[in-house]
């Protein structure tokens, strides 16, 4: 049985055409994407019984209407079965919470990228890559989930670099951006039951950020204390937007969160011991004219101490995402801390992922 | 065989053109700035409201001053801002 579907449409000769066509009107973000074909789109549509035209909102900064016929066509571009679609249709909704401030993320000069985080059942499920290479590359659903919100960000928001989209440099997770939590090496509930979620839900949690930088715990042998001291050292770079406060993300291999654990950290206190611990000199940081750039509240903060007092990046710790994934490393243990864009906006919202009923 | 491709753009909605006034025609009028306080831009701005109260001596002076430069600034502010002048000014530093 077809759909009825509204997209325009163009005929190419073969293959290689279309490959080459979907490149020539600019549909791709640079990889080569798979044709998006009427079977396909409507493999994707019948799987999830929504009204095609149903319209789940507007992506800036070119205010493109994301349809859900819309979001399957990218979705097949990007190489998606249809059961990643509900994710990435819950990740778009969490995107376009005022708090994440997409327009901002899409155009401004700093390189903070939304970065999918998947929770819950259908990461196993779906085959989510929770092990070695969790961040990078080797799996269909990581790939494709991050890369479908990128084309959706690309063709239905217009974010193109140069004009409007002014990230100076940008990083490789502009491509694809989508980690998923090991709920196997995970010491403590997982993050979508953390949020409030049931534990057979499944949810996303998005956060714009800038490129994972891997930081070596050394957990196997240092102490709760002196992983913290490491990873504070990472966080509180005088270069990171994170000095205006906002939200980071906090990637723990399961070695760092099982040594944090078993010191009787939970992911909530490390967030909050993340956050008292990542700190400056006052002094310094008022050096660095990027401080111009913090909100008057926080100014008032960093002229209220002398020199030698160190200044908290954060106030508190509820923009910090504490998710684990990864292979167990050797004496390393690594994180990947994810900076943020700092106060103005990219701060993590989360969804319910939303599966079609099967009765 | 020839293959059918589907267009993976989004539809823009209609955009509303408003016929373009000339600066002149607010003189003595009720003026609005938004104005995003982006360090970039302070001087420009300083220098652009000094110029604007001497030239076109507005009757009346609203402002909306954020505190963040990047986050928009909520809509029924806007629309509160918008009920009590003729016109407001933008200015986004970045």
């Amino acid at each position: 049985m077809s759909v009825a579907l509204a997209a325009k449409t163009v005929e190419v000769a073969d293959l290689e055409a279309a490959i080459e066509h979907c490149y020539e009107r600019g549909w791709t973000d640079g990889l080569p994407v798979v044709p998006p074909t009427a079977p396909a789109i409507e493999r994707i549509l019948r799987y999830l019984r929504l009204d095609p035209q149903k319209v789940v909102g507007s992506i800036p900064p070119r205010n493109g209407i994301a349809t859900i016929e819309k979001i399957a066509i990218n979705c097949v571009m990007a190489g998606c079965k249809p059961e990643h679609v509900p994710i990435v249709i819950a990740a778009l909704e969490a995107m376009l919470e005022p708090e994440f401030n997409l327009v901002g993320v899409q155009t401004t000069t700093n390189p903070c990228a939304p970065l999918v985080m998947v929770s819950g059942p259908v990461v196993r499920a779906l085959g989510f890559n929770t092990k070695d290479c969790a961040i990078g590359h080797g799996s269909r659903s990581n790939g494709a989930v991050g890369r479908a919100i990128r084309l959706i960000l690309w063709n239905v928001g217009g974010g193109f670099p140069g004009e409007p989209c002014r990230t100076t440099h940008g990083h490789p997770g502009y491509w694809s951006y989508c980690v998923a939590e090991d709920d196997e090496t995970c010491p403590w509930d997982s993050l979508h039951v953390s949020q409030g979620f049931s534990k057979d839900e499944s949810a996303v949690t998005v956060i714009a950020v800038d490129g994972p930088h891997a930081t070596n715990t050394g957990a196997l042998l240092n102490s709760a204390d002196q992983v913290f001291n490491v990873l504070a050292d990472g966080v509180a770079r005088l270069g990171s937007n994170n000095m205006l406060g906002g939200s980071m993300a906090l990637i723990l291999s399961p070695m760092s969160a099982k040594r944090l654990a078993e010191a009787g950290f939970t992911r909530r206190t490390i967030a909050e011991e993340v956050a008292k611990r990542s700190t400056r000199p006052a002094g310094e940081m008022r050096q660095h004219r990027f401080v111009d750039h913090m909100l008057p509240i926080q100014r008032a903060r960093l002229d209220a101490l002398g020199d030698a007092e160190p200044f908290a990046y954060f106030t508190d710790a509820e923009g910090i995402v504490v998710l684990v994934t990864g292979s167990w490393g050797a004496v390393g243990g690594y994180a990947a801390i994810c900076p943020g864009w700092g106060h103005f906006g990219g701060h993590p919202q989360s969804r319910r992922i939303q599966f079609p009923d099967r009765e | 065989m020839a293959i059918k491709l589907y267009d993976p753009v989004g539809e823009v909605g209609p955009i509303v053109n408003v016929a373009p006034s000339r600066l002149e025609a607010f003189e003595r009028s009720r003026i609005g700035y938004v104005f995003n306080h982006h360090p970039a831009a302070e001087a420009v701005w300083t220098s652009l409201e000094a110029n604007i109260q001497k030239i076109l001596r507005p009757e009346l002076v609203a402002r909306i001053d954020k505190a963040n430069v990047a986050i928009s600034v909520p809509r029924p502010q806007l629309e509160q801002l918008a009920s009590r002048v003729d016109c407001v000014l933008v200015g986004v530093g970045a």
